[in-house]
């Protein structure tokens, strides 16, 4: 039997029907009442049906949520499952607000549309300390960075964490719940004050090499590649990470990033696919001209592990931990063939979350992370 | 971090120079745009995320300057408002001790202004005290006081000549200074220069002082009463001092706040019978015999011993009251309050009470439960006792009319019945002394601890069972043994017998042996038997009230005998061992400590051998003698020595012994003389037939030549009677250690 949660609520259904899955989520969630419910959703869930259940289950508080390429159940990796994630009331509050495309084009409102919801979860809790935003992106609507922008003046301190919806591995169309239905190349920003102490991070387990290339040609609207080192991208990749370009796979992409290296500090831009024409399409914004150096992993079970550890070092374990993980990271994952491991680590340290096509971190759009917010058990004379 | 391997080439190994150079240009290009357009085009998602990473630094900077400078806000604030609030309350403090003080005061910052005052501060001047408030400059107030109608000016001064001595004095450093107000009043000023150069006053009102100051100087005191003055107010009694004629002559502080008299007493002078009176109309003792006692002891003029008697006063203040004559024929009486010493006393004398009371109290309950207790045991084991005595007696009756009944003439049938009756009888007897012996182990007492040869218990153990043993077929043999042993006779015949009679009445073929062995300090008493052996699961039940081993070719028994062994066991202290083969017998041993009887012996001789450097253990002598005490003699020697004798009176019953034990001894020792015309020497050659050159002595009496060779040529030693025991004992050693 899987911890299912202290503070936070934890619960995992691989039911395909809409209406079991919901009957299983709901009884392992338990009777609380919740400030916000986050489902991540395996794409075969995903219909008009599980969203009609899902209204039909939690009339009360709002549900927000997000396909997947993977999910992070309370006992470790999983697939075709649906995982939820509850935020007791007693604990959180929290203020939800769904940014449509066009509303995203336009621009105008968002970010007073967020200070508008840091006040409302200020009045709600004023004696609260804990802060963090959420949000959800669009996995395949590439504007991530176009969001956190609008976002991010309002926002101002206060920490942010997400990720980008995913397919699978199909990277065909992905989809976002909130406000009771599915929705296209929309963003979810939750904002949650809580009595729990909280820390928001992000760790890659990558290293720079003495390997790097210069893009040449770049479609950066559409995150894609088609000339480094002046000649065509897929094949001089494949050169520059030592493969054969007919070798080129998802698995050569998660074990041999690129990375770009701005303030000082390098950041893995993932390679999502190759195109038919041997372009490269990105996870992450690019632009031509740009420096990109050859990445090198460590030990992913160790260095997850350290990573744990870390996070247990000042406050001691925490309640949970909400994840977003890099599809990229899975596929490395399987591919060393250290699922058991990494699913027993994540267990044992309360994980739950999703896999990405893209994390947020703060203002960072990023890659091939694990990115997400700690929570721990609220201070003594805090407790309830 | 970095991977060992080279960096792979940014350029094509295998391209041509001119291509190389395209695409170096190609790089450069798209480098160089990249520098400069930094920051143009609208939005681009790229740029964004540079500056993202850049405002990110930036933020995370700032939130932590801000943190910081948030931290050392707060740090300050706290501590202002620390100080603050230590201010306000050392300023309260401060008002709050002003006020408890008696006499008046007020502080003057250096510039002249009052900051604070109490409420005492001129208080006796109602025409000033009302414009007393922080602000009030020096001068105004020196200039208040002056006009003030309270004021007496001295001498013909006015008002003006004393406002200004007054300034005057301000500017020293410390002054005190009387003045006098109207009807009497006198008040003392001191005033003291504050650190900081303000000014303190402290008002107090000598009124009493100086008027009583005027009466002291009005009086004629000549030195020695000043002395006993001064020496009376340091004592921490109450004294009062009265002349021959019981004229009050002295008294200090002490005696006036004690007893309280009224004032008008206080004279030099007043008689001692006008206190009396005084105390007898104010009713303030509890009991009047004490006073009566100081009245009395007064009034005895002469020869009066030292009086200490107790006042008890109504507000329960005790007073220790003493009283001696002066040289001068007067007297002194001193009272002391000892209030709180009575009260400390009666405390713990209360105290010492209730814990003795509760001592007694728990050691009666105690004493009840343990009499309770000892009173049911022995009402139990009394009962007992008397219960199967009292059954004994009809019992004893029964058995004579059917001894009675056995010797008419009767039937087959009759007889038979009659036996049965008998039988039955029998075992209620066995039964009812086994319930007696029981109840008399219970009680625990009547064990007596001597020193006996263990022979006493043995001998008539063999006389005792060996008819019963031949009826059913069995062999009964007892190895006897010259030791003491020291336990409880009767008890440890109880035991044995015990023991033989259950082996007997368990074994149905084979036999039963009895014997003793030395084991380290102790002697081991064994019972073997060559019985059907107990079950390992079923041998601690053996031990219980009523156990029996469920077999059904077992003869009748009661159940009691192995209760009544462990339970004499128990109460002598002896251990109590069992070891049983199923199929093969069942050995029980028990401990019992022994007596050497050989070193008395030796201490009558007043010598001591050698020391026994080798022991005889193990050895098996085999002893052939016809007079029992000569028998037991030798039987006890061996034993002193560690081995392990076995007897015999005559040849053949050495060789039944022999046979039985399966054991060839390791040495025969024969009597020449044996009982009907048998020879020692002729036994010897028939058991060495039967079992081999067993090494041999012979002793005797007989020194004739012929025996002598007779014995030699045989190979068997001669010993001549009366026996010395070192040379037996230096033979056997030759035995043990041939070399």
């Amino acid at each position: 039997m899987p911890d299912l949660g202290h503070v936070v609520r934890r619960a995992v259904t691989s039911a395909p029907a809409p209406d079991a899955a919901l009957r299983e989520l709901k009884s392992q969630l338990g009777q609380e009442r919740f400030a916000l419910v986050v489902v991540f959703i395996s794409p075969t869930h995903l219909s008009n049906a599980l969203a009609d259940e899902i209204n039909a289950s939690f009339p009360d508080f709002p549900v927000i949520g997000c396909t997947t390429a993977g999910e992070i159940a309370p006992d470790g990796f999983a697939d075709d499952t649906i995982v939820a994630v509850g935020f007791p009331a007693s604990h959180f509050c929290a203020s939800v607000r769904l940014v449509t495309d066009a509303e995203k084009e336009d621009g105008a409102g968002i970010a007073e549309a967020v200070l508008d919801q840091l006040s409302e979860v200020a009045r709600a809790a004023p004696d609260w300390q804990g802060e963090f935003a959420f949000m959800l992106n669009d996995g395949m609507a590439r504007n991530e960075d176009r969001m956190v922008s609008l976002i991010n003046p309002a926002l101002g301190t206060v920490p942010l964490f997400g990720g980008s919806a995913g397919d699978g591995l199909s990277f065909h169309e992905t989809a976002l719940f909130a406000e009771g239905t599915f929705h296209k190349r929309a963003s979810v920003l939750a904002i949650f004050r809580t009595r729990c102490r909280i820390k928001v991070f992000r760790f890659d387990h990558f290293g720079p090499t003495d390997t790097r290339m210069v893009v040449t040609r770049a479609d950066p609207e559409r995150r894609l590649v088609s000339e480094i080192n002046a000649e065509p991208a897929a094949v001089e990749y494949a050169r520059m990470v030592g493969k054969d370009p007919g070798q080129l796979s998802p698995f050569v992409f998660a074990a041999s990033p690129v990375m770009v290296k701005v303030g000082g500090k390098y950041h893995v831009r993932a390679i999502q696919k190759v195109e038919e024409n041997g372009d490269l399409r990105f996870f992450s914004a690019i632009d031509e001209g740009l420096v990109l150096t050859v990445a090198e992993p460590e030990d992913i079970v160790t260095h997850l592990e350290q990573a744990m550890d870390n996070l247990a070092a000042t406050h001691g374990k925490p309640d949970t931990i909400v994840a977003c993980e890099c599809i990229l990271r899975k596929l490395e994952i399987d591919q060393i063939q250290a699922r058991r491991r990494i699913s027993s680590i994540l267990a044992e340290n309360r994980v739950v979350g999703f896999h990405t096509y893209g994390e947020q971190f703060n203002m960072l759009h990023v890659n091939q992370t694990f990115t997400g917010v700690a929570i721990y058990a609220p201070e003594e004379a805090d407790a309830p | 971090m970095h991977r060992d391997a080279p960096a792979v080439p940014l350029l094509r190994p295998d391209d041509d120079q001119p291509r190389q150079i395209d695409k170096l240009q190609r790089i450069v290009d798209v480098l160089m745009h990249r520098v400069e357009a930094s920051g143009e085009d609208g939005f681009n998602s790229y740029a964004h995320f540079q500056t993202a990473v850049a405002l990110e630094a930036q933020v995370k900077a700032r939130t932590r300057d801000l943190e910081e400078a948030v931290t050392l806000l707060n740090q300050s604030r706290a501590r202002l408002a620390e100080a603050k609030a230590e201010a306000e309350t050392a300023r309260a403090d401060l008002s709050n001790a002003l006020e408890a003080v008696r006499e008046g005061f007020a502080l003057f910052a250096p510039d002249g202004h009052l900051i604070m005052s109490n409420r005492r501060f001129a208080r006796m001047l109602p025409d000033v005290v009302r414009h007393i408030k922080p602000g009030l400059l020096f001068e105004d107030y020196t200039r208040l006081v002056s006009e003030s109608a309270e004021l007496v000016l001295p001498g013909d001064g006015s008002a003006e000549a004393w406002r200004r001595n007054r300034l005057r004095r301000l500017r020293q450093f410390h002054a005190d200074f009387v003045v006098e107000l109207k009807d009497d009043r006198w008040i003392q000023v001191s005033q003291q220069r504050t650190p900081n150069g303000g000014t303190a006053i402290l008002q107090t009102e000598v009124t009493d002082m100086v008027q009583m100051e005027r009466r002291e100087r009005d009086k004629l005191l000549d030195d020695q009463a000043r002395l006993i003055r001064a020496t009376l107010d340091h004592i921490n009694q109450g004294i009062c001092i009265f002349d021959a004629d019981d004229r009050l002559a002295a008294w200090n502080d002490q005696f006036f706040a004690l007893m309280t008299p009224p004032m008008d007493l206080m004279r030099t002078g007043t008689g001692f019978s006008r206190f009396v009176d005084h105390f007898n109309t104010a009713h303030i003792f509890r009991s009047l015999d004490a006073p009566q006692a100081v009245v009395d002891w007064v009034a005895e003029r002469r020869n009066r011993e030292p009086l200490r008697v107790e006042f008890q006063r109504d507000d329960d203040t005790i007073l220790d009251v003493f009283t001696d004559m002066t040289p001068d024929g007067g007297f002194v009486i001193c009272f002391t309050d000892v209030t709180k010493e009575r009260a400390i006393t009666a405390a713990l004398h209360e105290v010492n009470e209730t814990l003795e009371q509760r001592v007694k109290e728990r050691t009666a309950e105690m004493q009840k439960a343990r009499d309770a207790a000892e009173h049911a045991n022995t009402s139990k084991s009394r009962f007992l006792a008397a219960a199967s005595h009292d059954l004994l007696q009809p019992l004893n009756a029964a058995k004579l009319f059917i001894s009675t009944l056995e010797e008419t003439e009767m039937s087959e049938l009759q007889a038979d019945v009659t036996a049965r009756v008998k039988s039955a009888f029998d075992s209620v007897e066995t039964i009812l002394s086994a319930l007696l012996d029981i109840s008399k182990l219970d009680a625990g007492t009547s064990a007596t601890i001597s020193v006996f040869p263990l022979y006493r218990l043995l001998t008539p153990l063999r006389e005792e069972f060996q008819a019963i043993a031949a009826e059913k077929g069995l062999q009964f043999h007892v190895v006897d043994c010259g030791l003491e042993v020291e336990s409880d006779a009767s008890y440890l015949r109880r035991i044995i017998q015990n023991l033989a009679s259950n082996a007997i009445a368990y074994t149905t073929s084979g036999k039963v042996l009895v014997g003793a062995r030395r084991k380290g300090s102790d002697l081991l008493i064994e019972v073997h038997d060559t019985g059907p052996g107990i079950p390992a699961d079923q041998q601690e039940r053996v031990f219980h009230e009523f156990q029996r081993i469920e077999r059904q070719d077992t003869a009748p028994g009661m159940g009691l005998g192995l209760t009544i062994v462990r339970r004499a066991c128990d109460l002598l202290g002896h251990d109590l061992m069992m070891d049983s083969t199923e199929g093969v017998g069942t050995r029980f041993a028990v401990r019992v400590p022994f007596r050497d009887p050989a070193p008395a012996a030796r201490g009558q001789n007043g010598l001591r051998t050698a020391p026994k450097i080798t022991s005889l253990a193990g050895m098996i002598p085999l002893i052939i003698e016809n007079e029992a005490e000569v028998r037991l003699g030798m039987m006890a020697l061996l034993d002193s020595w560690g081995a392990s004798p076995i007897e015999a009176t005559n040849l053949d019953e050495a060789h039944a012994l022999i046979k039985e034990l399966g054991v060839v001894p390791d040495v025969i020792l024969a009597d020449y003389h044996l009982d009907q015309g048998e020879s020692g020497l002729h036994a010897i050659r028939e058991l060495r037939d039967a079992n081999g050159p067993i090494p041999s002595v012979l002793i005797t009496a007989n020194r004739s030549e012929q025996l002598s060779a007779s014995a030699e040529e045989e190979d068997v030693l001669l010993l001549y009677k009366p026996l010395q025991p070192t040379r037996l004992r230096s033979y056997l050693n030759t035995l043990l250690n041939p070399a």
